[in-house]
């Protein structure tokens, strides 16, 4: 530019003139767009993990009519892609190892898994239902208020009216009413998809430590009764303090408090302390002024103990996500504490922990009998499915993956690779199920069919759709307790009055469809 | 016609920041007046200024900004001081002197989400090196799980591992760029190294050590990863800084019109310190 053709102050003014009109015209333009989500880009990154000892690969053989059905019908979905979001479960990466290349084999439909971390797999879900992308064919589910929320929101389609409309798709001999946890997954008569991993969150201990003669005998001597393993809390909170032991490397109890898993923690204990649904009300109130019990005396008294229980767990246990209480557990410095049971495979892996493979026993689960009204054992029944997403292009395709991934064949195979997954009735109630009790002795299958055949399986969470706001809320005041910054009253007093005023600004109750 | 020729060129540029910068702000800035929490089926209700209202009284955002301020204060007067003497060891010479600029600047490379997790597994309690060596030798027990002092230290100490050499850098060339001559002249003054330090180096490098500021300052109020992987927050919302609150509020619990109200916020916060800093910046430069 020549000297006197340079931009001079009014031309940079009317430079931003332009820039705010340009601005202007595309925030219109988004405006326009209400209700949509923000477009972002998902970064995609399938992971493709090993699942160490926990299977073989499947043989043909195995699977007769349902094969033979899907190389038949499968012909027009040859070629297309099913790519699923999910949490990186063992029975996700069980199916992607041992399962999804003989399907591929069968119909030449390519199955995509990325697995991902619980959050990450929510987020992701949820940003592609918003923005209706159709990144995903099959969302990763498991709990009943996300089920609610993704077919309130319209993320998810129905999959008995998709099985309806897809008669020709479903395979005669495919009973998914068998599927124990389909009554998790069902929301206004709608089913969100076929459960294809159902397990417990239970109390278990070693059983070689609780069998030891010296160990009985020890313990006798310190507090008078028999050494075994605990059905209350109380006897719970001894043998956690007969069992810790630093010196050894040994402790007495392990949990999962980590900002992104005390969730289901806090939310599980509260119902053994006869608070369910997490203490909200159905009509989303949760304080007891207001007809919920997340401030209730059972509450207060289940946080007590929880905090209370955390000295006896392995050093730095306050920010233990499952993954560290898993390896605490494989690398046998835990005696007793919760597991997800299917994660049996992993924490009883010969080679890594030999010191505690063969040794793991289920208890039905332990409650307080002060505050739980029954004299039955209660333990967290979890599952997941896999859902069809509305916006997936290739549904048909994912509905024949549905199948294959949750038919009596393959659960047979998961419940004998994954020692402690259980999705079928039938197959808990057949010989297999004490078969793979007596040979892994773990005795989960008989625990899960105990819990199912007594009514006592808890499915804590009530399907509210804004439940995780509640979450959100509840966690950051109970950091504050564990943190030693409030007290457990303290803490449920302020997150109960400050979920109820969230919903309230949420204008509930006069939401609609419920 | 000809006159206007430059800003027709500029159009296609100007088009696509502001299509890059402005409609998200303006979008953001829209989506703030809404009550939008995307679990909800609820249809997005234009709320006014009820959000900002909120926020006033917000305490967990008043802590939040607090806890963030205090994180980025005292990192970069850390920063600032260490790696001034950094720098003056980077400007001698001494055997070895390459290798230990080449270790210096490895932190600059690596991903903050792995600085995050490295510092996760060094100073995990029952597994870390550093808590068990500082307990065994030195009967000192490191706590990042369940002390909320030793949690925000720790954050502190991670990010002026992360960003020291590139304050070091930063100051080593302010140092480099002082004439010889001034301190052959003091030196022939018998001016002492205290006196040198405060009345020569100082003045001459003030420029860089704004500008440090300035950059760290930015950095150390936008700050996510690394203190996500290492503590995720706590303990008990210790190093829940505005970033962290900011990344629950939206991607936990979905608070969209709330979050955008506190984006805006945090946006003109940073703008404001930035520009108060720049103005500094160019002051001493001038």
């Amino acid at each position: 530019l020549s000297e006197e053709k340079k931009v001079d102050r009014r031309g940079y003014l009317k430079v931003g003139a332009v820039v705010v009109v340009a601005g202007a015209a595309a925030g219109g333009y988004m405006i326009g767009q209400t209700g949509k989500a923000p477009q972002t880009t998902t970064v995609t990154e399938t992971v493709t993990e090993t699942v160490a000892g926990t299977g073989t690969a499947t043989q043909p053989s195995q699977y007769g009519d349902i094969e033979e059905f899907l190389s038949k019908v499968s012909g027009p979905y040859k070629g297309q892609t099913v790519r699923i979001a999910n949490e990186s479960t063992a029975s996700g990466m069980w199916l992607n190892e041992f399962i999804r290349p003989r399907f591929e084999e069968l119909t030449g439909i390519k199955i995509e898994y990325e697995f991902l971390g619980w959050d990450d797999a929510m987020r992701k879900e949820r940003l592609d239902g918003a923005q209706k992308s159709g990144t995903y064919e099959l969302y990763y589910i498991d709990e009943e208020e996300i089920a609610a929320e993704f077919f309130e929101n319209g993320y998810i389609v129905d999959w008995n009216a998709f099985a309806a409309q897809h008669k020709d798709l479903l395979w005669p001999g495919y009973n998914v009413a068998d599927l124990i946890a389909v009554k998790y997954f069902t929301y206004k008569g709608m089913l969100a998809g076929a459960p294809f991993e159902h397990f417990l969150r239970t109390i278990v201990y070693r059983s070689d430590l609780f069998n030891d003669p010296n160990e009985k005998a020890d313990f006798k001597a310190k507090y008078g009764r028999e050494l075994q393993p605990p059905t209350t809390y109380d006897e719970y909170a001894q043998t956690a303090e007969f069992f810790t032991r630093p010196d050894e490397d040994l402790y007495g109890h392990v949990c999962q408090p980590n900002p992104m898993s005390l969730p289901c923690d806090i939310l599980i204990g509260l119902a053994t302390y006869g608070v369910s649904g997490g203490g909200y009300t159905l009509g989303r109130r949760s304080s007891v002024k207001n007809g919920g019990m997340l401030d209730s005396e059972n509450a207060i008294a289940w946080l007590t103990r929880y905090i209370n229980l955390l000295p006896y767990g392995p050093k730095g246990v306050e920010n233990f996500t499952w993954d560290d209480e898993g390896a605490a557990w494989s690398a046998g410095r835990v005696a007793q504490g919760w597991v997800w049971t299917e994660n049996f495979a992993y924490i009883e892996d010969q080679e890594k922990s030999p010191k505690v493979a063969g040794n793991v026993m289920c208890t039905p689960g332990i409650t307080e009998p002060k505050y739980y009204r029954y004299s039955t054992p209660y333990a967290y029944s979890d599952a997941g499915c896999m859902a069809m997403a509305a916006s997936g292009p290739s549904k048909e395709a994912a509905f024949l993956w549905q199948q294959y991934a949750t038919c009596q064949q393959t659960n047979e195979a998961q419940m004998k690779a994954l020692k402690g997954v259980a999705p079928r009735a039938s197959m808990l109630a057949s010989p297999l199920a004490d078969q793979l009790d007596a040979q892994y002795k773990t005795n989960a299958y008989a625990m899960i069919r105990r819990l199912a055949t007594e009514g006592n399986l808890m499915g804590p969470f009530f399907p509210i759709a804004e439940e995780p706001v509640a979450r959100d809320i509840l966690w950051k005041h109970v950091e504050d307790a564990i943190a030693g910054k409030a007290t457990p009253k303290e803490v449920l007093s302020a997150a109960a009055t400050e979920i109820d005023d969230k919903w309230k600004t949420m204008g509930w109750p006069d939401l609609k469809g419920y | 016609m000809a006159k206007f020729r430059p800003w027709y060129l500029l159009i296609p540029a100007v088009g696509l920041l502001a299509f890059i910068d402005l409609a998200p702000f303006f979008y953001t800035l829209y989506l703030s007046f809404q009550r939008w929490i995307m679990i909800s089926p609820n249809p997005v209700t234009y709320i006014g200024f009820d959000n900002y209202q909120f926020l006033v009284n917000d305490a967990e955002f008043l802590n939040a900004f607090v806890r963030g301020v205090n994180f980025a204060v005292i990192s970069i007067i850390i920063q600032l001081v260490a790696g001034l003497g950094t720098a003056f060891i980077m400007c001698r010479k001494f055997r070895g002197a390459a290798l230990f600029k080449v270790i210096l600047v490895l932190p600059l490379a690596i991903a903050p989400v792995a600085i995050g997790s490295m510092w996760r597994l060094m100073m995990f309690p029952g597994v870390g090196p550093i808590p068990y060596y500082l307990e065994h030798y030195l009967g000192f027990e490191w706590n990042l799980t369940g002390n909320s002092e030793m949690a925000f230290a720790t954050t502190i100490l991670m990010d002026t591992w992360h960003w020291l050499p590139l304050a070091a850098l930063i100051l080593l060339s302010g140092i480099a760029g002082i004439s010889p001559s001034i301190l052959e002249s003091a030196m022939l003054d018998g001016v002492s190294s205290w006196q040198k330090l405060r009345f020569i180096y100082l003045p001459l490098i003030r420029f860089e050590m704004l500008f440090v500021v300035l950059l760290r300052g930015m950095d150390a109020f936008r700050i996510f990863d690394e203190i996500w992987m290492l503590t995720g927050g706590g303990p008990g919302g210790a190093t829940r800084y505005l970033s962290v609150s900011l990344y629950t509020l939206i991607l936990k619990a979905w608070d969209i019109g709330y979050g955008a109200a506190v984006s805006i916020v945090y946006l003109y916060v940073i703008i404001v310190l930035c520009w108060a800093l720049y103005q500094a910046v160019m002051r001493v430069s001038d």
